[in-house]
């Protein structure tokens, strides 16, 4: 496995430097995204039931709950969106 | 002989077949499938479009602009304050571009998505009279719900900011403060009720933004039939030319 070391960052840098870098970019770029990522999705559903598949309950079901995501932040809090 | 005879269907195709409602795909691909018959050079006669059809094609249209006008109704008053930075977006009261694009896509992305997809799916198929005829009723479908659309939005936004002021709104909060004290701190009630008389101040500009975009989203499909027309015209004449259809 001698192959693989060199890919290990751990090899080249610290691991509190590593970890340090990492904790950077992760508050920089991270936070957050999987709500983003949750709130993209649902209103995606949405187009899709509600223009191509002429489901409205469905469609309804799935903007309000984007609705919910996008607004109702301390909501998010709690079930630890964020 | 006997035996084939035994074979044979009813006289008549089945009349009581339930017709189910059409999807939007449903609609598009017959509305294509009646082009491609029409470029070929075939004329179909205009009576092929039977009530069903019509009412189908119709029901397509309705049903696009009450989810609209739902994405409407929530997501452009939130949108605008957004904007106006009165609401927060994803726990930030100053929104990033994302933040806005989101608020904007929750509040008015649906209705111009759907014009868009109609244009670019049906947009080349305007073309010969039965198929005219089926976007046609889609189309008008989309015109007349949309216009009640956006008469119901003035009417609710408008009705909405003159209610909405602080004496009413103190005034309801104090009927349902019982219900909401055990979950809701004072501190939180002050801050529901600012928000809320602060959401008053969006509400007329959300009811012009809403036509704005209504208008716009209607012009997309005509644009596509238009330059759709033109090419399917030229499709025809080539066709003729150099096919002998």
């Amino acid at each position: 496995m001698d192959w693989f070391t060199w890919l290990n960052p751990l090899e080249y840098v610290s691991e509190e430097a590593y970890l340090f870098w990492w904790n950077v970019v992760a508050e920089r770029f991270l936070v957050g995204v999987p709500l983003r990522l949750l709130t993209v999705t649902l209103l995606s559903g949405c187009y899709w039931c509600g223009a191509y598949r002429q489901r409205l309950g469905l469609a309804i079901v799935f903007f309000l709950l984007a609705l919910v995501t996008a607004y109702v932040h301390p909501l998010m809090h709690v079930i630890g969106l964020v | 002989m006997a035996e084939r005879n035994s074979k044979r269907g009813p006289l008549f195709a089945e009349s009581n077949v339930k017709t189910d409602q059409r999807s939007l795909i449903t609609a598009i691909s017959e509305i294509q499938e009646l082009s491609i018959v029409e470029k070929m050079g075939r004329s179909l006669p205009t009576h092929m479009m039977l009530l069903d059809r019509k009412f189908a094609y119709s029901e397509v249209g309705f049903h696009a602009v009450l989810l609209d006008g739902l994405c409407n109704l929530v997501g452009i008053p939130f949108a605008v304050a957004v904007m106006w930075g009165i609401m927060p977006i994803f726990g930030s009261w100053e929104p990033t571009w994302f933040g806005v694009l989101m608020a904007l896509t929750m509040g008015v992305g649906y209705g111009l998505h759907f014009n868009w997809m109609l244009g670019k799916n049906l947009g080349h198929c305007y073309y010969g009279a039965v198929c005219r005829r089926s976007i046609d009723y889609l189309y008008q479908a989309l015109w007349v719900c949309q216009a009640i659309k956006i008469v119901l939005l003035f009417i609710v936004f408008h009705t909405l900011q003159s209610v909405i002021t602080p004496a009413s709104v103190q005034k309801a909060f104090a009927v349902v403060w019982p219900v909401f004290r055990p979950v809701m701190s004072d501190e939180s009630a002050v801050i529901v009720q600012d928000w809320m008389i602060h959401l008053r101040e969006v509400l007329i500009a959300s009811s012009w933004l809403a036509f704005a975009v209504t208008v716009v989203g209607l012009v997309i499909p005509y644009y596509y039939c238009y330059i759709g027309q033109i090419k399917a015209a030229e499709e025809h004449r080539k066709n003729i030319l150099y096919d002998r259809y």
